[in-house]
């Protein structure tokens, strides 16, 4: 996904507030353009208003003096001061405390002379010159021609607020005019009142924007540090979080989701080192990402395990994105990772893949089946790739935790045995319990179904408590039975199991007739803790066995420090003992050691005689499996017996 | 014409709008200075007036003896018959009369600017305005219309 991509849904995330700055700032712009227009209706009522008042008085005045001048002209009448006197007397009158001059205008041969001037200051003699602003002179012309009162609020200049103009005739038909200047505290009235609109539609379109910039580099920053939380640092490829990120809004369908481990892994960073390890992780990434298209999506999920969401296209059959992911596996087998200038190691990975993701609903869900089929692919020898049988439906058949629960609380938990028989005696030395589950239509269960659903959970930690009840009570009801139970490394991690362990060994006769057999895998990376732990089972008079050697992560050094009494040998070492030299000698090898450390020998998986014969001869103490029994209620053996 | 008259005082308005009355004075005179002078270097002399207030590039403030020109503020009186003066915020426009080297005028009036050129004096002194002044050229009785013949105009040197 491009940083733009990554921009662009931010940008969604915060459309509603975007769009309110939008409406805002369209709001505030919209009353800031209207306010001349405001400007003028205000002044038009407010004026109109004021001036209607005015012009009643004026009318009047004016009606007076003409009457006074009878049938002379006025500007005639001008010689006679008595005229002039009571001209002005009632002029007078029009002045107030919002007046600056009052005054009449006779306009001779284009040129405006004072008739009469009743001013408060800076009043001038009768035809004296008088020039008006040239933007009064269109509004004089107007009142002349009409003969209507108009009025003019003078912008150019700051000694002249609002003018009045109105219009009249004397006896003769000459037109004259009466103008009064308003001062400006009208207008000032008025401008305060708009400025302050002026001025807070200013203020919020400045605060809008710069809210509205401000989110835009908020986002662009998010978006930027997103990007950043989204990389991994040491494979430069996406990480969980871009998972989250993409889990919703993602459109599963158009993808097919793989997950893919590196084989082995945990050997790479124990032989040489997390330095390298890392190499390899890079490297792996690398050429993951090479094999990719662009519309591919490559995601570093845990460790060493990878998720790829490969875009489907209509015209791709199913064959064709195999084979992509049979390219990635193969390219990864050749791949030559240097881990010196000389010296290169190679890896392998197991590929698990979901292809109906049309069905699912949640990308986790569709992980889930990837994972699956990943796991399935390692259990099946690994370097290959595995794809979800979705007629299998394995989510389906596997177990909620819930069903879990409730069978451990219903004590529905219950354990299978397979014998573990003395090759020197051929009797059996004790049994190994593998637990059950009986389902709400009462179906048994294996633990490959329910396991899963419940790891990480503290119902695995009830699971485990319910299962060494239930081997307690088988103990206590065959005295002359032992069994071994197998646990986890998490069980032994696990304080409150431990505990209980160690209370139960309070009992003399079961501890010394149950064993554990703590099964090796990946995950014994506390390594230290399970030594203590072992040390402290071993201590009250538990046996241990360490399960599954040879499956992957079999460490001699371990052996050696874990002081275990039994080792057995995985099924994989031992199902072509009897063909493979290799196998052959590898169990000679172990069995030496173990006879050197006084571990005693089991051999898994002795299916057939053959293989039988091979375990006699190489003095393997111990062998299991189907030649002897297939695991069944303790009581069917119990009978056997008698 | 009238128009294009407006135009002037537009021009004159809109390029001192909504500025104080002073400034559109010193603005005004400074035009009318240079316009005078057909748009050459002009010296001028002042008689109470703020000389700073002209500077510029082509105005050379001098004594009058010197100058082209000279501005006469509010109270003053020309001292030179012999030069041409523009008068400034006269009281009464009708006391340009009295001083018979003044040409011009340049004053308030209810707010408002006002100028005039006295079309004799102004041939007398040899000056001649661009086209755009000719509708504050008048003759000297249409500055008032009232009491014409009662003025008696007087020189400077006779005041003296």
């Amino acid at each position: 996904m491009t940083f733009f991509k990554i921009i662009a849904k931010e940008f969604i995330k915060h459309s509603w507030f975007l769009l309110f700055l939008f409406f805002a700032i369209f709001i505030f712009s919209i009353v800031y353009i209207s306010i001349p227009l405001w400007e003028k209706k205000i002044f038009d009522n407010l004026i109109l208003n004021e001036l209607r008042k005015e012009k009643e008085i004026s009318e009047n005045v004016i009606d007076k003096i003409v009457k006074y001048a009878g049938k002379d002209s006025l500007t005639e009448k001008l010689k006679d001061t008595k005229f002039i006197k009571y001209s002005v007397d009632l002029l007078e009158i029009l002045n107030t405390k919002d007046t600056n001059y009052v005054y009449s205008v006779a306009l001779i041969n284009n040129q405006s002379y004072i008739l009469i001037d009743a001013s408060k200051e800076d009043r001038m003699n009768p035809l004296d010159i008088f020039e008006f602003l040239p933007e009064e002179l269109p509004v004089i012309r107007k009142a002349i021609l009409s003969l209507k009162p108009q009025y003019k609020v003078i912008n150019s200049i700051n000694t002249v607020g609002i003018t009045f103009y109105y219009p009249f005739k004397d006896k003769k038909n000459t037109t004259y005019l009466l103008v009064i200047d308003y001062n400006f505290n009208k207008i000032k009235e008025i401008n305060d009142f708009l400025s302050v609109i002026r001025k807070v539609s200013i203020f919020f379109i400045i605060l809008t924007l710069i809210i509205f910039n401000t989110l835009i580099f908020f986002i662009i920053k998010t978006s930027y540090y997103k990007r950043k939380s989204f990389i991994d640092s040491l494979t430069n490829i996406y990480n969980k979080n871009y998972l989250e990120y993409i889990s919703e809004l993602t459109d599963l369908k158009n993808y097919i989701v793989a997950a893919i481990d590196i084989d082995f892994f945990k050997k790479v960073n124990d032989t040489y080192g997390h330095a390298i390890g890392d190499i390899v992780l890079r490297t792996v990434a690398e050429n993951i990402k090479k094999n990719l298209r662009e519309e591919d999506i490559l995601i570093r999920y845990g460790g060493e395990e990878f998720v790829i969401l490969v875009r489907k296209e209509r015209k791709n059959k199913i064959e064709i994105i195999l084979n992509v992911f049979e390219r990635l596996r193969e390219n990864i087998e050749n791949l030559k990772i240097f881990i010196t200038e000389k010296d290169y190691i190679k890896v392998t990975i197991s590929i698990g893949v979901f292809l109906n993701t049309d069905k699912e609903k949640s990308l986790y869900a569709a992980i889930k089946k990837a994972d699956i089929a990943l796991y399935k692919s390692k259990s099946k020898g690994r370097n290959r790739i595995e794809i979800y049988d979705e007629e299998k439906d394995y989510i389906n058949s596997l177990i909620t935790i819930t069903e879990v629960k409730n069978a451990v609380d219903e004590n529905k938990i219950f354990c299978y045995y397979q014998p573990i028989i003395d090759l020197k005696t051929n009797l059996v030395s004790h049994y190994e319990a593998l637990v059950r589950m009986e389902d709400k239509n009462g179906n048994i269960i294996t633990p490959y179904s329910f396991l899963t659903a419940i790891e990480h959970t503290f119902v695995y930690t009830k699971l485990t408590k319910a299962v060494i009840d239930y081997n307690i009570e088988i103990l206590k009801k065959y005295s002359d039975i032992k069994v071994s139970i197998n646990l986890k490394p998490a069980d032994i991690l696990n304080r409150s199991t431990v505990d209980y362990l160690v209370d139960i060994a309070k009992n003399k006769d079961i501890v010394s007739r149950l064993f554990f057999e703590i099964i090796e895998t990946e995950d014994l990376l506390a390594y230290e803790e399970i030594l203590k732990v072992i040390g402290q089972l071993k201590k009250v008079g538990y046996k241990i066995c360490l399960d599954d050697f040879g499956s992957g992560y079999s460490n001699f050094v371990y052996l050696l420090r874990l002081n275990i009494d039994y080792l057995k040998l995985d099924a994989n070492l031992i199902k072509n003992i009897n063909t493979d030299k290799v196998s052959f000698e590898v169990v000679k090898l172990i069995l030496q050691f173990c006879k050197n450390m006084k571990i005693k020998t089991i051999a898994e998986f002795a299916e057939n005689e053959d293989i039988l014969n091979v375990l006699r001869y190489i003095g393997i103490d111990y062998g299991q499996g189907y030649y002897f029994s297939k695991p069944k209620p303790i009581e069917e053996f119990i009978n056997q017996a008698k | 014409m009238k128009k294009f008259y407006l135009l002037l005082f537009v021009t004159f308005i809109i390029v001192f709008a909504q500025q104080s009355p002073e400034y559109i004075e010193v603005k005004i005179i400074k035009k009318l200075l240079i316009d005078m002078s057909q748009n050459q270097t002009v010296k001028v002399c002042t008689i109470g007036y703020k000389v700073e207030r002209l500077s510029d590039e082509k105005i050379i403030v001098t004594d009058c003896y010197n100058a082209d020109f000279i501005i006469i503020g509010k109270d003053s009186y020309p001292i030179y018959k012999n030069k041409p003066a523009i008068l400034l915020n006269v009281d009464d426009i009708k006391n340009i009369k009295t001083y018979r080297n003044v040409i011009g005028a340049f004053y308030w009036k209810k707010g408002r600017p006002q100028l005039i050129f006295l079309k004799d004096r102004m041939q007398i002194y040899n000056i001649k305005l661009p086209k755009e002044y000719k509708r504050f050229i008048i003759e000297e009785e249409k500055i008032s219309l009232i009491n014409l013949n009662s003025m008696i105009p007087i020189y400077l040197a006779e005041i003296r």
